[in-house]
């Protein structure tokens, strides 16, 4: 039987409250134009944003120019935010929107292939894993791979990525659902390993 | 009863279905956990694919992929704004900092999109 943990990233939990707490105190000092605070908040993010652009380009160039773009943004416009959303559903949908338009500008919408992935060398058969996720989700149309890493690499919950990709609730559960169905098919290891 | 034979919820059963990946991922709101874990103790199915929710969602989360050097990205956009607000830093010197700011950030903006 599975227990369903009670506790995780949503904004109702303290952790996730905290955190954005933070982030929200950050922003404010940024908007004043604070920029040891801008740049906690850069360092902040950007691991979390490399690891999610990495996924949708090898390009290390457009992944930093996403990624400065993106910063540039909110350097210029943290004094508008109104605290609809949690701040890193905020800055990534930034991300998300720039990297699009950065993918389509440069013809380089592709996935990041497995093998360019830098993995541990050590463990072949967890190697190998990695490479057939790495095809699976590779193989998946842009915007399921996107709602799967949304939710699984970023930690988002449905409704924020609803807010990120700017679409209903019910599209996020709609394209999840069909990536979910892929990957099983794709992923029978991993889907049936319990069995 | 499949899941290959639709693309959206059917019942109670479908709705936690549909639920489950942001039940692995920890994000769900107390509602939807509490609903879904009602359902998980008498459907056996719900709780298969919520392990493999759960794997996926650890296969991806310990992929490591190249991580680049934060610190030489940062310098590169701290000198761009040095660059433009040296072209353009009046209204930080005016009686409304803020406002001054707030302007010439959306002229900025307006001109790097």
């Amino acid at each position: 039987m599975n227990s369903v943990p009670s506790s995780g990233h949503s904004p109702s939990t303290s952790s996730g409250s905290q955190s954005n707490a933070r982030e929200l105190e950050l922003l404010r000092q940024v908007a004043t134009g604070d920029r040891a605070a801008f740049k906690e908040l850069y360092l902040m993010y950007h691991r979390r944003l490399a690891r999610f652009l990495m996924r949708m380009t090898s390009r290390h160039d457009l992944i930093e120019e996403v990624i400065n773009d993106t910063l540039w943004t909110v350097w210029l416009k943290a004094g508008d935010f109104r605290g609809d959303s949690l701040v890193s559903t905020w800055i990534v949908g930034i991300t998300y929107r720039r990297a699009l338009k950065a993918l389509r500008r440069h013809g380089t919408a592709r996935p990041m292939l497995a093998e360019e992935v830098a993995v541990a060398p050590d463990v072949q058969a967890e190697n190998e894993n990695r490479q057939w996720l790495g095809q699976a989700l590779a193989e998946l149309p842009l915007e399921q791979r996107m709602v799967m890493e949304f939710s699984y690499l970023m930690g988002h919950s449905c409704e924020e990525i609803a807010q990120i990709m700017q679409c209903p609730v019910n599209t996020v559960k709609t394209r999840m659902f069909h990536a979910r169905e892929k990957l099983r098919r794709s992923l029978p290891r991993l889907a049936g390993a319990n069995k | 009863m499949t899941h290959s034979d639709h693309t959206g919820p059917l019942g109670a059963h479908g709705e936690c279905w549909n639920l489950l990946p942001w039940i692995a991922n920890e994000s769900a709101a107390a509602r939807d956990v509490a609903r879904v874990e009602a359902h998980l103790h008498s459907c056996r199915e719900c709780q298969e694919e919520l392990e493999f929710q759960r794997r996926l969602r650890n296969a991806i989360r310990s992929e490591e992929a190249v991580v680049l050097a934060p610190q030489t990205s940062l310098q590169k956009l701290m000198q761009r704004i040095d660059t433009v607000e040296d072209i353009d830093d009046a209204p930080y010197h005016g009686a409304s900092p803020r406002a001054g700011r707030a302007g010439c950030r959306s002229l900025r903006l307006s001109r790097a999109s």
